[in-house]
């Protein structure tokens, strides 16, 4: 085998018991190469890293076939500490990574492991912190970090040893505009200062890629499909325009100009004559009649866009399959009127006595979505957790009705041991005939008698939705319901909510993608300095950069060049939900397994949301407490 | 014989540490029964015995690897004693040891291949009375007229709390899918050879 592959692998392959499996792939990366892994959920993105770093078979269980290995060690062969000096890894949950109390030990921990001298390790313990973005963590407690807070440490712990391969493992989930740009720049570093090779798995490339666009990512992709066979494997020049539409169908975020050609359906146009070939003139739509179909047809006001992007597939506008309708995103002013349905006045929040929000007054009224936005460590999850009543406020107090709530971690609210009693924690004995139909909503039948511990990622999360809103609460609290989740789940997750707040719902969302707030949120409530910044809309929020930077956070290309186009709010959300149509109308239901067909049912069809939303489904003023206490 | 893997070593020691702090609080139900039970509150220690029993046949039944009972029963007392202060004092870990061997006897003459209800049900007795006469020699009990009611307290309270018990919670734990990467859960597995989907 050659000496320059710092990672190898020959027909790759790995079977788990579940029946899922990756590959068999092929790779080879030379120090300095990197390479970006994509797929949808569940397409074995992470077994593959798994592989790479001996984890899988070593201790998950799994079928090998083929050979890996990492900077010239046979991984199969190897044993963990063999290993551990030729690899970083940074885990796609941060939370399972940590094991020592403060953020000094943990970093310098691999240090020790590897037995690097005393005098050493200082320096290197700072070099790593201040890469990803760390310095000022150094003297907390690992107990005591926000999620992107801790995603921050993983890295630095990752990169503190300068390791011969980084493998990253979503390493951006959770972060802040400012965590963004540390990974880039620490990828970055890693290639430069000490040649390592890098092979990174993300959702969030649009974020990831910057202002540099896709030039600043890993040169080679390998894209994965639903059941793990590689689909498309090369450098990301030379991608084309039939892969990029099927990265899309499949759930892949991508760069902005690429997925706008893959909308456009074709490459190098500019960023607004591709978003003009996207969204289309009402004029164009008529101007090819060829392109509508009956299905088209049907689905009504959608049918522009499968005739604006000109190339789509006749039959793939299906309206099950579309996203809202554009009309009722235009909220009714009406509901502002409404009396709110929770309160807060001079909360102030925080762990044991420090405060880390003071003086918030907010309010949620019926039937709208509010999205909570800060930098990391803001106090986001802080202050969902006082509204909903799980945790003491400092000072103020919280008025109104008891709230429903998602956590970051699914896994942390689950209290049940079947999926189908996981619905049934708390829901009164007239109720219970809501199970089922909520089952069916979120495509989790067949999974009723499951441990919840033992569903994927995407699977919990459509769970811990489904549980908060069987009891149809007047107000709902989400932790940043799409982590981890890809584009067409993370759609159907936002989707659910959205249509909660239809149906007359106060919906509060902490989200760091600035994409979803301004596609779903009627409001933006912004932390900062501890305290509520702002209460504001979600253009007003793009066009003050000001506030934005306070709030660290920062819009893609793409937002920017929408946010200007827009004239308010309705518009730039309309045009949102024109290019998720447009990307939902590459959705592949053939190519995808039983699993990923059943998360198409997550979200229900348009006209099924009117009738609910007509309907007025009511909410119990009075349900006992659920999965959120 | 194979080294222990590392996660195997870190569930026995976690294992170990948070029985030991059960093992406390139970200590501590044990004061309050025996003031409950008045004249009879000596008699209390038997009828919690089996309690006291409860790692060494979880530890076995997921990791089923020779000696990994008496070493979680071991780290269990050494966490009562030195960190949290029992009653008992150091001899408590002589009688741990004892406890874990009787525990652990029935699944060794297995050959730890067999984990039903039977095997469970003499782990408890057996960890219940093989330490019986260490603690009946170390207090004095033997020519009290009580000694096999003793005995048969002591023997009962291991056949449930410490045996059947045991079989109940590894049920219960197998069933959440957190011990399939552990020798229990390959054992489920290896009935069925992976195949491929898709």
């Amino acid at each position: 085998m050659s000496a320059e592959a710092v990672v190898l692998a020959e027909a790759l392959e790995a079977v788990l018991p579940s029946g899922d499996g990756v590959g068999p792939v092929d790779l080879r990366l030379a120090p300095g190469e990197r390479m970006l892994m994509l797929g949808p959920s569940g397409s074995g993105k992470t077994t593959l890293l798994r592989l790479l770093h001996g984890a899988v078979p070593h201790a998950f269980r799994a079928t090998v076939s083929g050979c890996a290995e990492l900077a010239g060690h046979d991984v199969a062969s190897a044993t963990v500490a063999g290993l551990a000096a030729h690899a970083g890894v940074v885990a796609q949950d941060p939370v399972s990574g940590v094991c020592l109390a403060t953020v000094e030990q943990e970093v310098a921990f691999p240090l020790e492991n590897l037995a690097v001298p005393r005098h050493a390790i200082e320096p290197a313990l700072r070099t790593a912190l201040a890469r990803a973005g760390a310095s000022h963590l150094r003297h907390r407690g690992t107990g005591g970090l926000s999620g992107g807070e801790l995603q921050r440490v993983a890295l630095a712990a990752a990169i503190a040893a300068e390791p011969a391969v980084l493998l990253l493992d979503e390493p951006t989930s959770m972060l802040d505009a400012a965590g963004v740009d540390a990974v880039r720049a620490a990828l970055e570093t890693a290639r430069s200062a000490t040649g390592a090779a890098s092979v990174l798995v993300e959702h969030r490339l649009d974020e990831l890629a910057g202002d540099g666009g896709a030039a600043v990512l890993p040169e080679q992709w390998l894209v994965l499909g639903p059941t793990g066979r590689v689909r498309w494997q090369g450098h990301r020049d030379e991608l084309d325009v039939d892969v990029l539409r099927e990265l899309v169908g499949l759930g892949c975020w991508l760069p902005a100009e690429l997925e706008l050609a893959a909308l456009a359906g074709r490459r190098g146009l500019g960023t607004e004559a591709a978003l003009a070939a996207v969204l289309g003139e009402t004029a164009t739509a008529s101007a090819q009649p060829g392109v509508r179909t009956p299905d088209a047809e049907s689905a009504g006001p959608r049918g522009f866009d499968a005739a604006g992007a000109g190339a789509l597939e006749p039959g793939a506008t299906s309206p099950a399959r579309v996203g809202r309708p554009g009309a009722t995103h235009a909220h009714p002013l009406e509901t502002h009127a409404h009396e709110p349905v929770l309160r807060t006045e001079g909360l102030a929040v925080g762990h044991r006595r420090a405060p880390v929000l003071e003086g918030v007054d907010l309010a949620l009224r019926p039937g709208e979505v509010v999205a909570l936005v800060g930098a990391n460590g803001t106090g986001k999850s802080t202050l969902l957790t006082a509204l909903a009543g799980l945790s003491r406020p400092l000072a103020g107090t919280v008025c109104g009705a008891r709230a429903g709530m998602v956590f970051q971690h699914p896994e942390h609210q689950f209290a049940a041991s079947t999926v189908r009693a996981e619905l049934a924690v708390g829901l009164p004995a007239e109720l219970q005939d809501r199970i089922g139909p909520m089952l069916e909503r979120f495509g989790l039948q067949r999974l009723a008698e499951r441990s919840p511990h033992r569903l994927s990622g995407g699977q919990q999360r459509r769970l811990s939705l489904a549980a908060m809103l069987v009891h149809e609460r007047p107000v709902l609290l989400a932790d940043e319901p799409t982590f981890g989740l890809d584009r067409h789940a993370s759609a159907d997750a936002l989707g659910a909510l959205r249509s909660a707040a239809d149906a007359g719902a106060a919906v509060l969302i902490a989200c760091h993608d600035l994409r979803a707030v301004a596609a779903h949120a009627d409001r933006v409530l912004v932390l900062a300095q501890g305290r509520l910044l702002a209460d504001t809309t979600p253009l007003a929020l793009l066009r003050d950069e000001r506030m934005r930077t306070a709030a660290g956070l920062r819009p893609s290309r793409l937002l920017r060049v929408l946010a200007a186009r827009a004239g308010d709010d309705a518009v730039l959300r309309h045009e949102l939900a024109r290019l998720e149509a447009a990307a939902q109308a590459l959705r592949t239901p053939d190519a995808s397994p039983p699993e990923a067909t059943a998360e198409h049912r997550g979200v229900p069809a348009p006209d099924a949301r009117a009738g609910r939303a007509a309907s007025g489904a009511r909410l119990a003023p009075d349900v006992r407490a659920g999965t959120a206490a | 014989m194979k080294r222990l893997a590392l996660r195997d070593i870190v569930l026995l020691v976690m294992l170990g540490v948070v029985f030991g702090f059960l093992y406390w609080a139970l200590v501590q139900a044990w004061n309050a029964l025996a003031v409950a039970m008045g004249p009879a509150g000596d008699l209390a220690q038997h009828v919690l015995f089996g309690g006291w029993l409860l790692v060494a046949p979880l530890a076995v039944a997921i990791i089923r690897r020779p000696f990994v009972g008496v070493i979680a029963e071991v780290i269990a007392s050494v966490i009562e004693v030195v960190f949290l202060g029992s009653p008992a004092g150091p001899t408590l870990l002589i009688a741990a040891a004892l406890q874990g061997a009787g525990s652990e006897l029935p699944f060794a003459l297995t050959r730890y291949r067999r984990y039903g209800w039977w095997v469970f049900a003499i782990s408890g007795v057996l960890g219940a009375g093989l330490v019986f006469f260490y603690s009946a020699f170390r207090a004095g009990w033997y020519g009290q007229e009580i000694l096999f009611l003793r005995l048969g307290m002591q023997l009962v309270s291991g056949l449930f709390l410490g045996g059947l018990l045991a079989k109940v919670l590894v049920d219960a734990l197998r069933r959440t899918g957190v011990l399939d990467e552990f020798a229990i859960g390959r054992a489920d597995a290896a009935l069925q050879a992976p195949q491929r989907v898709g």
